[in-house]
């Protein structure tokens, strides 16, 4: 699933581990979902949405198949 | 929170003395009535050190995130069981008893019955740690 959680991070100039710490998971996790290799749970896309104060689908993007 | 993790978290240290103590009288008993071949010191010690490899595990478990935790069932899922086909395939083009012997060879070798439940149990962790550190590349 793609994403723009890269972009965000960097707009707010955090490190890959400072993300991480914000959503207590690893920093491995955070770069797996950043390069659209690991798709979150729904609980874990609410907390990232949550953080960027934007809506799940706002970061998000589900290409169908 | 689930009733696992408020077990886990609510003083810890209490809850692994009370495991510990169970584990301990759980040995005691055992030990008086193992078979000849396994030592009573042995016997004494697998329990607790048996438990306290559980509660770190079950710790362990709380601990990570879920990509862990998804690392850690499809590591099991694909890796454990190819792990054991391979051991089995070995066996049948004849190469595991060989391995298996040379493996546990030694003054102290342990039962033939209990080589097979080990060399069963090796071949799934080799085969879980090739796939979860396969799942991480893939996914980095």
């Amino acid at each position: 699933m793609k994403n723009n959680l890269r972009v965000l991070r960097a707009e707010r100039n955090w490190s890959q581990a400072e993300l991480a710490n914000r959503l207590d998971v690893s920093r491995q996790t955070v770069n797996a979902i950043e390069n659209g290799k690991f798709d979150p749970s729904l609980p874990l896309a609410f907390d990232i949405a949550d953080l960027f104060n934007l809506k799940i689908e706002e970061i998000f993007d589900h290409e169908k198949k | 929170m689930s009733p696992w993790k408020k077990w886990v978290s609510r003083s810890a240290l209490q809850r692994v003395l009370v495991v510990l103590s169970i584990l301990f009288l759980a040995a005691r008993l055992t030990a008086n009535t193992a078979p000849e071949n396994i030592s009573y010191a042995v016997t004494l010690l697998a329990w607790p050190i048996g438990g306290a490899l559980v509660l770190t595990l079950a710790l362990y478990w709380f601990r990570i995130d879920e990509a862990a935790r998804e690392a850690q069932k499809w590591a099991w899922y694909w890796g454990g069981p190819a792990g054991f086909l391979i051991l089995l395939v070995l066996f049948i083009i004849g190469v595991g008893d060989g391995l298996v012997e040379r493996v546990f060879a030694g003054p102290n070798a342990v039962t033939p019955r209990l080589q097979g439940a080990m060399a069963g149990f090796l071949a799934q962790i080799a085969g879980f740690i090739f796939a979860w550190t396969a799942w991480w590349i893939k996914k980095r």
